[in-house]
């Protein structure tokens, strides 16, 4: 395998395959007997991997249904309370969530999936939208402040959000989303046409990508150096794809591995570290009040 | 958390930032007295701002009747029931803020409104506080039934509950004039900000999916001008100016002298603690009891100046300026039955006098033999 992080004795984030294994092996601290017992289980029901792998493969499925990402077995990855900067989130909704990985050489997803009884895809007053988001270390060799980074030790975000997959699949959300009924009679477009009608709207005047009506990925690229910095990237590369089955979520999140400056760029063989955050809109996450995952390895098959 | 000086509780108090005092501070003083609720100042602010679609329900101005109207729906006696009753002693509020009585892992002690509460914007219009019975008729101050209107902007506060909510810093209050604003770029609509305002005065819009609020016309008090709920107001209730400094009194400033010299004009539910920049002059037929509440602990010598204004010839002509000039008026002088409001540089605004002239005519016009309707 290829490890020039391996060799780097100062970057501890970096975690080589080999490590990984031999870490693996020692925690099992198994026999003959047991190790026989395992290989017997592998035949009915596969063993949830130790740590995440990014699988080669040919081509990405986007769709979070598709066999090529049912097929892999899930790791799953507990969830912690945001409870170290105010806002807090006030109760565990989201327990746990499940990841896949796959990466073909020119693109790396990931698939998360968890447990939802509803829903949340507006975004309106007092209602908020599920979402989920990975976070990797800008520099994929070195340690970063799981914290949405620190100053000098930037990292990359990739949000998605069930409100911007709605906005992708069906068109803009607006008000008469959220509000079926509501009646506006002259809004300012109809008056005076839609460029003069832009000074209603300033947020989109200012570009806020809250307020982007031609979104065409449910997935912002965004970059963070601590709780607070989140500010989306001028070039957006990212894109995925979430589904709602009736009691989750299932959704899928791509990248290129070098997807130009001032984010992530990854090759394989190499490990690195990766992190989660989720959200349920309709127990009133959003922003900080959200639950999260701290630093796990992420293993790119080469 | 820091200690800042709040002049209207009388103490320091805790605020996630450091006390940072604008250059200047724009205040606002409104008059209920002569507030009739027409609600030019609420269409005035919505055919200027925020006519867009997602603004249906957003009135950054609002005039609400007292005591059962309020917008949101029981905005205030949301922020009464968080709260407890207020305590003061000696005019030192003993209560906590907003700030101080924020539960773990809040920033701010908020709620938030739901559409349904954003839903009834002229709730309880006009509804007095109690049945009037045939052949009621009212001789005394304050009335035994009543109700009062009362209009409501954006505090600009001195520390804005707003801000010290947003987890990522998008809300900033300006440091040449006070003016606090939600930066249209850097909100991502987590809504904490109106969870946080005591007066919720800080609104989702659903279409652009980012919190709005009142901007103060910033453009216009750019230019020496006041905003245009001011402006527009028919009864001339309003003036918009600068206040000084809690330690600093200019007398002629028209906001100083209202609020500090004359202490005629209150702040709205101070115990809050965000030091709002909105000031009352308390209507004088409502109880005492219930403007306590709303004021604090200065009405009684507030109303009680105000009903002596007809032999206080200072405060009768400031009074008398209000709504005269679309200008920001700096300062005022008063002398030989003129009111005289000056901008910045010294240069005269606007002059009126203290009293007009009248011509009282009989109640019988013999001529048409009928009574006359009105007689001045």
């Amino acid at each position: 395998m290829t490890s020039e992080h391996e060799q780097t004795p100062d970057a501890p984030q970096a975690v080589s395959r080999r490590s990984f294994l031999t870490k693996a092996a020692g925690a099992a601290a198994v026999g003959t007997t047991l190790a026989v017992g395992i290989g017997l289980r592998e035949l009915t029901r596969p063993e949830p991997p130790t740590h995440l792998v990014a699988h080669r493969t040919g081509t990405i499925p986007l769709d979070p249904e598709d066999r090529g990402w049912t097929r892999l077995a899930k790791w799953p990855v507990p969830m912690l309370l945001q409870n170290l900067a105010t806002p807090f989130a006030p109760a565990l909704v989201v327990p746990e969530i499940s990841v896949r990985a796959l990466h073909n050489g020119e693109q790396i997803a990931f698939h998360i999936e968890w447990d939802d009884a509803a829903e949340d895809s507006i975004d309106a007053m007092a209602r908020f939208r599920d979402a989920v988001a990975v976070q990797l270390p800008v520099d994929p060799a070195a340690t970063a402040a799981v914290t949405m980074g620190a100053t000098n030790q930037p990292v990359h975000i990739m949000q998605w959000r069930a409100a911007w997959q709605a906005d992708v699949d069906l068109g803009r959300r607006g008000v008469k989303d959220a509000f079926p009924n509501m009646y506006h009679d002259a809004p300012p477009e109809a008056l005076m046409g839609e460029e003069a009608a832009r000074q209603f709207y300033p947020a989109v005047v200012a570009g806020n990508p809250m307020a982007r009506r031609d979104r065409t990925s449910p997935v912002d690229d965004l970059i963070a150096v601590g709780f607070g910095s989140l500010t989306t990237h001028e070039e957006q590369t990212a894109n995925g794809r979430g589904v709602f089955s009736g009691n989750g979520w299932r959704v899928v999140i791509t990248t290129p591995l070098q997807p130009g400056a001032d984010k992530t760029r990854l090759s394989p063989g190499i490990t690195t570290s990766i992190a989660f955050a989720v959200w349920n809109g309709g127990a009133g996450n959003r922003g900080a009040r959200k639950q999260w995952a701290n630093w796990s390895p992420l293993e790119i098959e080469t | 958390m820091a200690d800042v000086f709040n002049w209207q509780l009388g103490r320091d108090m805790q605020y996630p930032y450091q006390a940072e005092r604008p250059a200047r501070q724009i205040a606002w003083i409104f008059d209920t007295n002569k507030c009739i609720a027409c609600q030019t100042c609420t269409v005035a602010c919505k055919s200027t701002w925020t006519s867009g679609t997602g603004q249906e329900y957003m009135l950054w101005n609002n005039v609400e009747t007292k005591p059962f109207g309020f917008f949101p729906t029981g905005w205030d006696v949301e922020l009464l029931n968080l709260l407890g009753p207020a305590k003061w002693e000696g005019g030192v509020s003993t209560g906590n803020t907003v700030f101080e009585s924020a539960p773990a892992g809040e920033r701010v002690n908020g709620w938030l409104p739901t559409s349904e509460h954003w839903a009834h914007p002229n709730i309880g219009e006009d509804e007095p506080s109690g049945p009037v019975e045939r052949g009621t008729y009212i001789d005394k101050l304050p009335h035994d039934t009543w109700f009062s209107y009362l209009a409501r902007i954006c505090n600009h506060c001195t520390y804005p509950a707003c801000l010290a909510a947003c987890p990522r810093q998008a809300i900033y209050k300006r440091p040449e004039d006070g003016i606090v604003l939600v930066d249209q770029e850097r909100c991502r609509g987590y809504q904490e900000c109106v969870a946080a305002c005591p007066y919720k005065k800080v609104m989702f819009n659903n279409e652009s999916r980012v919190s709005e609020k009142c901007i103060a016309c910033f453009p216009k008090i750019e230019q020496g001008i006041q905003p245009q709920c001011v402006t527009s107001c028919i009864g001339r209730i309003r003036i918009a100016s600068f206040i000084s400094a809690p330690e600093t009194v200019n007398p002629q400033s028209p906001i100083d002298f209202l609020v500090k010299v004359r202490k005629v004009a209150l702040p709205l539910y101070p115990q809050a603690g965000t030091e709002p920049n909105v000031y009352y002059i308390p209507p004088m037929h409502a109880p005492r009891e219930y403007l306590r509440q709303m004021f604090g602990p200065n009405v009684d010598e507030a109303v009680e100046t105000y009903q002596q204004i007809a032999a206080d010839d200072e405060l009768l002509g400031l009074m008398m300026l209000f709504g005269s000039t679309e200008r920001i008026m700096h300062s005022f002088a008063v002398k030989d039955g003129i009111a005289t409001g000056y901008d910045e540089d010294g240069t005269e605004l606007v002059s009126v006098p203290l009293r007009e002239p009248t011509f009282i005519r009989e109640y019988f016009d013999e001529v048409h033999n009928t009574y006359r309707q009105n007689i001045t």
